[in-house]
């Protein structure tokens, strides 16, 4: 695997990576979607690089884009819920959103 | 081949009798009643009739999943056959006699539908049960009959007590049946078959597989047949109406276990230590409850103690390989303890207790009751001419000649504990003083004929048993051991041997001694402390399994906790599972 | 848009999208009883559907192939037995479910929206399964996972709905991008994503490659779809969610959506377990261990009906599981059998806790409460909910003569022939089913068998004929399909050869 494809790979995993500690460690509900777009956003550069790797950029576009457009929906719908929560508790922290336990 | 048809006929006409039920009941409520007696009826005659068609060899093989080869089939000799007959007739009596023992029960609220439906249910699944080949078969029929065995436990339903107790016997024996279970795909992984006739004529050899389905059916049996360690349901199963008790937990229910032991014998017997295992417990069984008999206050409880123990005598007949005494006793002990059963309940229904300490004196006002009783009695003692008797000696010889000496012993120590506690429970009840102030009297007509009926077969039952065992000599293979005995023979055998000397004169010494320190005897069992508290308390059994299953809750109560219901954690959970997935996988792949 | 193939295959897809479009619409043309018209053209959408899969499914068992592919091979759909069973048991569920909520969601706002996103839900498992490479699965996985996210949350003026809802969708949402960064990590390696192509890919790489690849990439996969599939410890959403969710959806979720989220990683990760480069059956077998424990043991503690089902469906999906790693192999070769078994529990399961949810639902519409002690005896007032409330929790339990006890008697029967560690896993099923019965019995005990009425009963309101008589059909399949299980052979048995033919 040549030095490119590596560093890209390396990135995508960073990028992802990052993501993750997001959705852990964030309180916020709104930044724990954005962490979920962040590790989104690595998967999206792993494709890229595959397809350059395999040379199947063809492919690879189509995917990318099908990706985001898939992301646009669940973000969509993923922020339309935090509305809500937003609406029944004026606030959308994870605390308030964990009183459903045991 | 018309055999088939008229067992088939047996399983699916009470089981038709209970879907039918609620139109009866629609029309009017009470007419349930007599709809039930005459299936239950048509269902005695089927199985009657069985008895004439005994064959040798299976019948009626249906292919039941052709995908996989499971396939299901009627077994009518002699072992499955007499059973039936039992669960036809004894099921017959029971509901003639339940016409006029539940007729209170619409006022109280309680559905007369509920009660005969799932009676006839139970009659069918039962028959069904000990018909069957197929061991997945039997595995259906055996969970049916838990189903109703849990659904008429807790008939009184306003009665929390009966509902705790319907639902402690469902779990206890759901867990002797996973050994069934285990059972069915161990023999389709050993023999690659679910026909038990076809099992044994295979005659597998020891292994692996065998020895976990032997000791799973074991498992199955414990659970059923009540015996240690899993015997505490019995006792709360007293609960139901007395007629279910007779029925279900003396006469048919509970015999299901033991009779899977009997049947799979040839099977087993080659696991080395199986048949030893088998009558360790029965016998061990046979002493512990009878025991807890002697402290035993309830009347019922006191009857169901009787029982276990007299299954346990049963299990060391069937682990001995005793193939004819074990049916014989299981047929005579069916007979006597259902009788002893209704004679309870004649006697629960007029004193409105069933603590042997508020009744007594009883035998002056009920006549026909106390002379049924009394013969119920006697057999269970094992006094000649009694069907008792001859059937118990029976096994108690078999079990001597198959070398178990250690296991005679016991069991004829219990032999003198059972005339104990049932000379304790008669003279409580139908001797002394009357201790309660209702009228009592001898019960209307649907209730005594059963309790003649069964009288006259408790003392006449075992002059058949030349028919008994030719029958089941001549429908089973070799390897069940069954062979010819006639009358003489029985007389001869049991007289002459060492062991009836034993038996009946230990009876007679005991008796001197029961009459003699009746008093002090009484007054010493019926105290609150040492060892008459440890047999009141049933050694604290009943305790252990409540501590086991509050421990169980508890232990679902900690692992809840793990449902924070926080986000981040569950996100957290999630990347933990990945972590140990990842390991698990590269483990695998480093050859693990 | 070149179309080689024939295009029936794609029919049951397109029939539930238009049908989406029609019941939403239709609500806005006829301006009374949104509820009426909705549910009934969503309905016959699914009515349409299953008669289409029905009318392929001899054609598709005697092993003819009917395929399809868009733009040159670039997305392939192909109608295999396991696809057939997979959209017969999502539509016949869907149809159910849209006649029961005519009445259940009569009273809700937006009502033509729930319908179309039901439709749109079925459209997208039924295209998990037709789905030839891994990312047009994801494609239509997603569909059906962000329809169920609106679906679960519904009924948004209540709070519980939208906090169970954004936490599913939060987790839903992080396990798919956990199973696209696998997916591209396949990509990555073997440059292709077609199903039937992986294989020969990764062989053309070095072999430290491939088995990077299959540990990371199949992990991923696990972990991405397990999420869906509630495998224990993904599984913290469901108890939340089907519990929130209307109770037709409650239905779905456990009845199909999550054994679809199975069936999307026993595709995923089949090119991979061919390879024998690890085990992926033990490790399915593991985790199904694990999540037959905590789902049987945290239902014992559960006080709320629907979260006891809940539960219980974890502990379900742990037994569907086990039948599947037994025909995966645990260090060894599988037995088809384990994947009979699994597949006839998803049938089975998807009738049996369906049917316990509607009737949950039934006692929601009736009295307007989910706790056991305020339900106390509604199943004696109403004997149309407490007789088939009854056969399910028993079928459940693993009682003959109904299905759970025939799946599970499959799933044993194959872990005896497994070799290796089978009848370890086996007794810990056996283990499992014993502990089920220690809260189902207790429940059928306080909704039939209870002396006082809880505090809601007197005021019960009675239940609507379309519900009764959705939930007795219910019953009648888990009695018929115990009874007589060839019925349900016709479409199990072919799609558990095909899974066998795959993975051997």
């Amino acid at each position: 695997m040549t030095d490119i494809v590596t560093t890209h790979i390396t990135v995508a995993l960073v990028l992802f990576l990052l993501g993750l500690y997001c959705v852990l460690s964030k309180r916020n509900l709104i930044k724990i979607v954005i962490g979920i777009e962040v590790m989104n956003k690595g998967v999206i550069l792993n494709f890229i690089t595959a397809g350059y790797y395999q040379n199947n950029l063809g492919i690879a576009q189509a995917i990318v884009v099908t990706v985001i457009l898939i992301d646009a929906v669940v973000v969509a719908v993923l922020f339309a819920l935090i509305v809500n929560v937003f609406r029944h508790n004026k606030r959308i922290f994870a605390e308030d959103a964990a009183r459903l336990k045991g | 081949m018309f055999a088939g048809e008229i067992g088939v006929g047996a399983i699916l006409c009470p089981i038709a009798g209970a879907i039918l039920a609620p139109l009866a009941y629609a029309v009017r409520r009470k007419m349930v009643a007599w709809f039930a007696v005459f299936f239950a009826l048509m269902t005695c005659t089927l199985s009657l009739l069985l008895l004439t068609n005994i064959q040798s060899g299976v019948l009626l093989t249906y292919n039941w999943i052709p995908s996989i080869g499971f396939s299901i089939a009627l077994n009518l000799d002699a072992l499955g056959v007499y059973v039936a007959a039992v669960a036809g007739s004894i099921g017959f009596l029971v509901m003639l006699y339940s016409v006029r023992y539940m007729e209170h029960a619409e006022i109280e609220g309680y559905s007369l539908l509920r009660y005969y439906g799932l009676t006839l249910l139970f009659v069918g699944s039962m028959i069904g049960l000990v018909l069957s080949d197929s061991i997945i078969l039997v595995y259906i029929f055996w969970e049916l009959v838990g189903f109703c065995s849990y659904a008429l436990i807790s008939y009184y339903y306003k009665d929390p007590k009966a509902l705790r107790a319907g639902t402690k016997a469902f779990v206890v024996t759901r867990i002797g049946d996973v050994g069934l279970f285990i059972a069915i795909v161990a023999l389709w992984g050993s023999t690659h078959s679910t026909s038990l006739a076809a099992i044994v004529n295979l005659a597998p050899a020891d292994s692996t597989l065998l020895t976990i389905a032997g000791f799973g059916v074991l498992l199955a049996a414990i659970g059923k047949s009540a015996q240690f360690p899993l015997h505490v349901w019995l006792p709360d199963a007293m609960e139901a109406p007395t007629t279910i008790s007779a029925l279900i937990h003396a006469a048919t229910m509970v015999n299901a276990g033991v009779y899977l032991v009997a049947r799979t014998y040839p099977i087993f017997s080659v696991v080395p230590s199986w048949p030893m295992a088998v009558v360790i417990i029965g016998t061990f069984t046979a002493l512990f409850a009878a025991t807890m008999a002697l402290a035993e206050p309830d009347l019922k409880r006191a009857l169901a103690l009787s029982t276990i123990s007299q299954l346990g005598i049963m299990l060391s007949a069937a682990g001995a390989g005793a193939i004819v005494a074990f049916e014989f006793h299981l047929v005579s002990h069916a007979i006597f303890k259902g009788l002893l059963f209704l004679c309870a309940g004649v006697v629960i229904r007029s004193v409105h207790t069933r603590n042997m300490y508020e009744m007594g004196g009883l035998a002056n006002h009920m006549k026909i009751t106390n002379v049924t009783f009394i013969i119920g009695t006697l057999a269970l003692v094992g006094i000649p001419i009694f069907n008792g008797f001859w059937s118990k000696e029976l096994v108690l010889d078999s079990i001597n000649g198959a070398g178990y000496l250690g296991a005679t012993g016991v069991l004829i120590i219990t032999s003198f504990l059972t005339a104990v506690y049932s000379w304790r429970m008669y003279y409580l009840v139908f001797l002394g003083k009357k201790r309660t102030p209702l009228e009592v009297r001898d019960p209307p007509y649907e209730m005594r004929t059963p309790l003649i009926i069964l009288s006259i077969a408790t003392l006449v039952s075992w002059i058949f048993i030349s028919q008994f065992s030719s029958g089941l000599a001549y429908s089973l293979p070799s390897s069940y051991g069954a062979e010819l005995l006639t009358v003489r023979e029985t007389i001869e055998i049991v007289l002459l041997s060492p062991l009836v000397v034993v038996s009946i004169g230990s009876l007679c010494i005991i008796a001197w001694l029961a009459f003699v320190f009746k008093d002090r005897m009484m007054q010493f069992l019926k105290e609150d402390r040492g060892l008459a508290k440890a047999l009141k308390h049933g050694y604290w059994f009943d305790d252990l399994y409540r501590v086991a299953s509050r421990g169980l809750f508890f232990v679902g109560r900690e692992v809840s906790y793990t449902q924070t219901g926080d986000v981040n954690y569950n996100l957290a959970g999630i990347v933990l599972g990945g972590i140990v997935i990842l390991l698990i996988l590269i483990l695998g792949n480093m050859g693990w | 848009m070149a179309l080689v193939g024939s295009i029936t295959v794609l029919y049951p897809i397109l029939i539930l999208l238009l049908g989406a479009l029609l019941s939403y619409a239709l609500a806005h043309v006829v301006k009374r009883s949104a509820n009426y018209v909705s549910g009934t053209a969503a309905a016959v959408a699914s009515v349409c559907a299953i008669y289409v899969l029905l009318s392929l499914l001899q054609r598709v068992t005697n092993g003819e192939v009917l395929s399809v592919s868009l733009f040159s091979g670039g997305i392939q759909f192909a109608l295999n037995p396991l696809a057939l069973f997979l959209s017969l048991v999502g539509t016949s569920l869907t149809f159910i479910v849209c006649i029961y909520s005519i009445r259940y969601m009569e009273d809700a706002t937006g009502v033509e929206k729930f319908y179309a996103l039901l439709l749109l839900m079925a459209a997208g498992i039924v295209g998990i399964g037709l789905a030839q490479d891994i990312f047009d699965m994801y494609v239509f996985f997603e569909l059906m996972t962000v329809a169920s996210f609106a679906l679960v949350a519904f009924e948004k003026q209540r709070w519980e709905p939208v906090e169970a809802g954004t936490k599913y969708g939060v987790m839903s949402a992080v396990g798919s991008v956990i199973a696209l960064f696998g997916i591209s990590t396949i990509f990555l390696y073997a440059g292709t994503l077609q199903f039937d192509r992986i294989g020969t890919g990764l062989s053309a790489i070095a072999p430290e490659a491939i088995t990077t690849t299959i540990i990371v990439g199949g992990g991923l996969m696990i972990v991405g779809f397990g999420v869906k599939t509630a495998m224990v410890p993904f599984h913290t959403w469901l108890p939340d969610a089907h519990s929130a969710a209307p109770s037709g959806i409650s239905a779905m979720l456990s009845g199909i959506v999550i054994q679809a989220g199975l069936v999307a990683l026993i595709k995923a990760i089949q090119p991979l377990a061919v390879l024998e480069v690890t085990s992926f059956g033990l490790t399915l077998a593991l985790f199904a261990s694990v999540s037959m424990f905590v789902g049987n043991l945290i239902a014992l503690k559960q006080r709320d009906l629907k979260r006891m089902l809940a539960y219980s469906s974890i502990a379900q999906m742990g037994y569907i599981l086990l039948g599947f790693a037994f025909g995966i192999g645990i260090g060894g070769k599988g037995v088809a059998l384990g994947f009979i078994g699994g597949l006839y529990l998803i049938l089975g399961h998807a009738f049996m806790k369906g049917g316990a949810f509607l009737c949950a639902g039934a006692i929601i519409y009736a009295i307007g409460t989910r706790d056991f002690e305020e339900m106390k005896g509604v199943g004696r007032l109403l004997p149309s909910i407490g007789v088939p409330y009854t056969v399910f929790a028993l079928a459940l339990s693993g009682l003959p003569p109904m299905v759970g006890f025939v799946s599970e008697l499959f799933i044993c029967t194959a872990g005896v022939d497994v070799t290796g560690w089978g009848l370890v896993f086996v007794v810990i099923l056996l283990i499992n089913v014993v502990i089920s019965v220690g809260y189902y019995v207790p429940s059928i005990n306080t909704i039939v068998f209870s002396k006082e009425m809880g505090t809601k009963v007197h005021d019960a309101r009675s239940v609507p004929p379309l519900m009764v008589g959705t939930i007795v059909l219910m019953t009648a399949i888990t009695l018929v399909l115990g009874i007589y299980p060839q019925i349900g052979m016709v479409i199990a048995k072919p799609a558990a050869d095909y899974l066998f033919r795959l993975f051997s």
